[in-house]
């Protein structure tokens, strides 16, 4: 791509994530989003708090089996079921949460831009206006709203959660993990909280490669959302067409029209399926390789005696979580996308309106003065 | 034979096509028309289209256009007067066979080997397709 061109495409993108979020930011100005942010936060931190003792009952459990302390095994079992029952609790409260806080937003956010398309009746004028990537303000309104306003949530919410996630249970690897000692060319080094080393190392390339196998991605799943969106407008244009023509044999262009855009959607959909098969590859490699690689990296301290059992599957889960909370970016690649898409198509027919509506004024002033 | 119809991808066998038909339709004196299936489009030019939020119908017809054109030009340098041009997008035997029915040609023309060398080999060739289900007669040029 020419420097000029993407730097052009940034600053388009740049102006209308920000008159999205001009629209959309109106919603958390209020009391209620700001209770039900809070609300969710403390939930998030709550949920942090009980996978960090759920991984000690991990520790705890594990050494009680390795000692054969039957007692301890049996306590550590009953502790078992109310922290579960704490954790399914703050699950469902999480989603009532997410989706009170989504359905709100989405409220808001669908009035906003509903009252500005039918005020002044700019829905019949917006049709004489077609600035490219205004068409199908109906498909804009009903669902690009809900998909804008749906994906922020969940993935604010996963951010914020993979970062205390990631600090707290560094912790947990640095204490367990403790200093390694290994030879280097006849010298002894010594590499202090080698696991929190170990699962930066091992997140920085399962990210790389999945940056490096998925760079294209998002940009795919967009062109693919916007020639699905121009699909569905181009067959409502042309049944709004034909219900209007007398009734006769299909014009073969206007045919052919159609399956033009059927075949740009059916391009990006094969592409946006090698994209997927690419990045398949290292999520795969990835579920399967993180949790042995964990067990290997403890295994030399379990083996040496100085780390238990116990210790070794808390590390283990502890280096798993933390590197599923690295994976937040390749976790959310897809929704990511879908996310911009959309918000980049609410912002255009927004854009659109505020045209119409600097047209209107200018009419106006210029009736005024004549 | 008043109608015939040839069929372009740009390769060398339906350069050969078009050049088999164009003269045919010289001697005989017949109407040509020329047709192409679009959506031919590598991963990587979908890629870089992504990147730079290119429109990729505009690119499918530019591509499919400038295919026609080249056409064109090579059967109007062969003596054939009037040359009638068609774009179809799809299934490219199902789309050819559509199109040649709506036009009712007598004849279509066509070159053994497209581009897709895979596809000819994993579903059958397109030129195969046609022969076997086209409603008029077929001229497969080697």
């Amino acid at each position: 791509m020419r420097p000029f061109q993407q730097i052009s495409l940034i600053l388009d993108q740049k102006r209308l994530l920000a008159r999205f979020w001009q629209a959309a930011s109106q919603f958390w100005r209020t009391d209620k989003a700001l209770g039900l942010a809070g609300f969710l936060i403390l939930v998030a931190l709550l949920q942090l708090l009980l996978q960090v003792s759920l991984n000690l009952w991990n520790r705890h459990f594990f050494d009680a089996l390795e000692r054969k302390d039957a007692d301890t095994v049996w306590a550590q079992a009953r502790l078992f079921v109310p922290l579960a029952a704490a954790s399914i609790f703050l699950a469902a409260t999480s989603v009532w949460g997410r989706m009170t806080a989504q359905r709100t937003w989405r409220q808001t956010l669908t009035h906003h831009v509903l009252d500005r398309w039918l005020d002044k009746e700019r829905f019949r004028h917006l049709n004489h206006h077609l600035t490219k990537g205004t068409e199908n303000p109906e498909y804009r309104i009903a669902v690009d709203v809900r998909i804008a306003t749906d994906a922020p949530i969940d993935l604010a919410l996963a951010f914020f959660s993979s970062i205390v996630t990631s600090i707290t249970f560094f912790g947990v690897l640095w204490e367990i993990g403790g200093s390694i000692e290994t030879r280097v060319l006849g010298f002894t080094l010594t590499i202090p909280g080698y696991l929190v080393f170990g699962v930066i190392v091992y997140s920085g390339m399962v990210s790389g490669l999945m940056i490096f196998f998925g760079h294209h991605l998002t940009s795919v799943i967009e062109r693919s959302n916007q020639a699905e969106a121009e699909f569905r407008a181009s067959v409502d244009a042309f049944r709004q067409e034909a219900e209007q023509d007398n009734p006769g044999p299909i014009d073969g262009s206007k045919r052919q029209a159609l399956q033009l855009k059927l075949q740009a959607v059916l391009l990006w959909w094969r592409e946006f399926c090698w994209q997927l098969v690419r990045t398949t590859l290292v999520s795969h490699g990835n579920f399967l390789f993180a949790p042995v690689v964990a067990w290997i990296l403890c295994a030399p301290k379990y083996l040496s005696g100085a780390m238990s059992l116990g210790e070794l599957t808390q590390a283990a889960a502890a280096f798993v979580v933390v590197q599923g909370a690295f994976n937040w970016l390749v976790d959310n690649y897809q929704r990511l996308a879908d996310w911009r898409s959309s918000a980049h198509r609410v912002a255009t027919l927004l854009l659109a309106l505020d045209e119409l509506d600097a047209n209107e004024k200018a009419a106006r002033v210029v009736a005024a003065n004549s | 034979m008043q109608r015939i119809t040839v069929a372009t991808d740009g390769s060398p066998g339906a350069t050969r096509a078009i050049d088999t038909a164009a003269t045919l339709a010289t001697v005989i004196g017949a109407d040509l028309t020329i047709l192409t299936i679009g959506g031919s489009i590598t991963g990587a030019e979908l890629r870089n289209l992504a990147d730079v939020d290119g429109d990729l119908s505009e690119t499918l017809e530019t591509t499919a256009n400038k295919v026609l054109a080249q056409a064109r030009k090579r059967a109007l340098r062969i003596g054939v007067r009037t040359v009638k041009l068609q774009t179809g997008w799809g299934d490219p035997a199902e789309t050819i066979i559509d199109m040649v029915r709506r036009g009712k040609a007598d004849l279509l023309v066509v070159g053994r080997r497209g581009r897709g060398r895979l596809s000819g080999l994993l579903l059958g060739s397109v030129s195969q397709k046609l022969a076997s289900l086209a409603p008029c007669a077929v001229m497969v040029v080697p």
